[in-house]
């Protein structure tokens, strides 16, 4: 891990100020103590690492300048294929992001919120009405994507030659 | 007149037309040219990131590259876009001539703008109680140039210039959820109904915010909560084309799902008129 987490005196200012804290198994305060242990098994089967937004309020206030976010990245990148790992959800969610965008250059919010789930095989659909019946008035809804898709699928290429399946 | 590359990122092309819509009058009504970067791509969002930081980089520094090519340095509404533009950019410094990345606020808010908005407005929003939220990553981004990144005035002051009264509560940069929106939707709506009950605390008559992800999810999700009310959630753009006299229908303002109406109808704004 390339994050320095020594620094790190417990002072609790991360975890009484993150937004999502109440929802978290693991504190982000407990997350880098365990980070300094080098006890990493419990961190990645976490289901914290899943809920964290990346907000940045931790690093804001921490007095010792801890890269917690990046941390917490750093978890989920290596969680992401991990067999016993939570955020199932979330990991579909960035899965479908990711074949969206390798598809169409972009994100159609249509495309995002109709597409099968290929972990669970779930077709989830979240949409109110009232945004459908404005996608409905649209012609173009797929349309606007980028055109030069030689090039985009050429960055997925090289990034799954190296990147273990992650890529899917 | 300053011209820029714009780099709308998926948001506005998709749910957050009425930003696009309204963004767009606005800055030709202001005489700042944003011309999109032709055939951008995403910029990896929140996912890519997780897969690859070089896919990361990769995906956000062709934009950065079709943008050197306009020889004009990039505007962008969106705080993660922002982000990882910059961080791209960062990443790239041995190529020459790379334009640099702007968010949206710093060009909206300079003081040369603002004493435009005041010379040309049309409307006052005096009476409206606005509370400034700026979305968590939007301040505290790589790259990004907020003094303090918790407590920011940009859009006070732009309250302040529309005749608004710009109300003072604790969650200005305080998350909303967004991204757990299609993962953790109870968690996300946790988020939501706090920033909504404490704005009404607070006084605040509605929202405006500068981040199109926050827009969508505090739109949308706020109505869940059928027991508690709504504020309407503005975009800059609209409350600065509406004092700039533009119809609310052609800045986008039939489209929101909170109801805008009464909030607008207190300074003389009608949804119709």
């Amino acid at each position: 891990m390339v994050i320095d987490v020594s620094a790190c005196f417990q002072c609790g200012k991360c975890s009484a100020g993150c937004p999502v804290g109440f929802a978290m198994d693991i504190l982000p305060h407990q997350i880098v103590r365990l980070a300094q242990l080098a006890e990493t098994k419990m961190t990645i089967n976490s289901e914290a690492i899943w809920l964290c937004n990346s907000c940045g309020i931790c690093l804001a206030r921490c007095p010792r300048a801890v890269d917690l976010p990046k941390l917490m990245k750093e978890l989920r990148a290596e969680a992401y294929t991990a067999p016993q790992a939570k955020g199932v959800a979330q990991r579909d969610f960035y899965q479908q992001f990711l074949a969206v965008v390798e598809c169409y250059g972009r994100v159609p919010e249509p495309a995002m919120i109709t597409t099968t789930s290929s972990r669970t095989r779930k077709l989830t659909v979240r949409v109110s009405k009232n945004r459908l019946a404005i996608w409905l008035r649209q012609k173009n809804l797929f349309k606007a994507r980028t055109q030069d898709m030689p090039m985009v699928s050429r960055l997925f290429q090289q990034a799954r030659m190296k990147g273990g399946g992650k890529c899917g | 007149m300053a011209e820029y590359a714009f780099y709308p990122g998926c948001n506005l092309h998709y749910p957050g037309q009425e930003y696009s819509l309204s963004l767009r009058l606005v800055a030709e009504k202001l005489e700042i040219g944003l011309t999109e970067i032709p055939d951008w791509n995403c910029c990896g969002g929140p996912a890519a990131n997780i897969i690859d930081d070089q896919l990361t980089v990769d995906l956000a520094a062709r934009n950065l590259v079709l943008a050197g090519e306009m020889v004009r340095d990039v505007v962008t509404p969106c705080g993660l876009c922002h982000e990882r533009l910059n961080k791209a950019r960062g990443q790239m410094a041995e190529a020459p001539g790379l334009p640099k990345v702007h968010n949206i606020l710093e060009i909206l808010t300079t003081e040369e703008i603002l004493e435009k908005i005041r010379r040309m407005a049309k409307k006052s929003l005096s009476g409206l109680k606005v509370a400034p939220y700026y979305g968590c990553i939007f301040t505290r981004a790589y790259g990004s140039s907020f003094a303090n990144s918790e407590n920011p005035m940009n859009l006070d002051w732009l309250i302040h210039a529309l005749g608004g009264e710009a109300v003072p509560w604790p969650f200005k940069t305080e998350c909303c959820g967004g991204s757990l929106n299609y993962s953790s939707p109870e968690i996300s709506g946790k988020l939501v109904g706090r920033l909504s009950d404490m704005a009404q605390q607070c006084g605040a008559d509605c929202i405006m915010t500068v981040c199109p992800s926050c827009q969508a999810n505090l739109d949308k999700w706020q109505g869940n909560r059928p027991d508690r009310q709504e504020l309407p959630i503005f975009y800059i753009s609209e409350l600065i084309g509406l004092v700039l006299g533009f119809k609310p229908r052609a800045l986008g303002l039939t489209k929101h799902q909170a109801s805008v109406d009464s909030a607008l109808a207190n300074v003389g704004i009608y949804l119709n008129g």
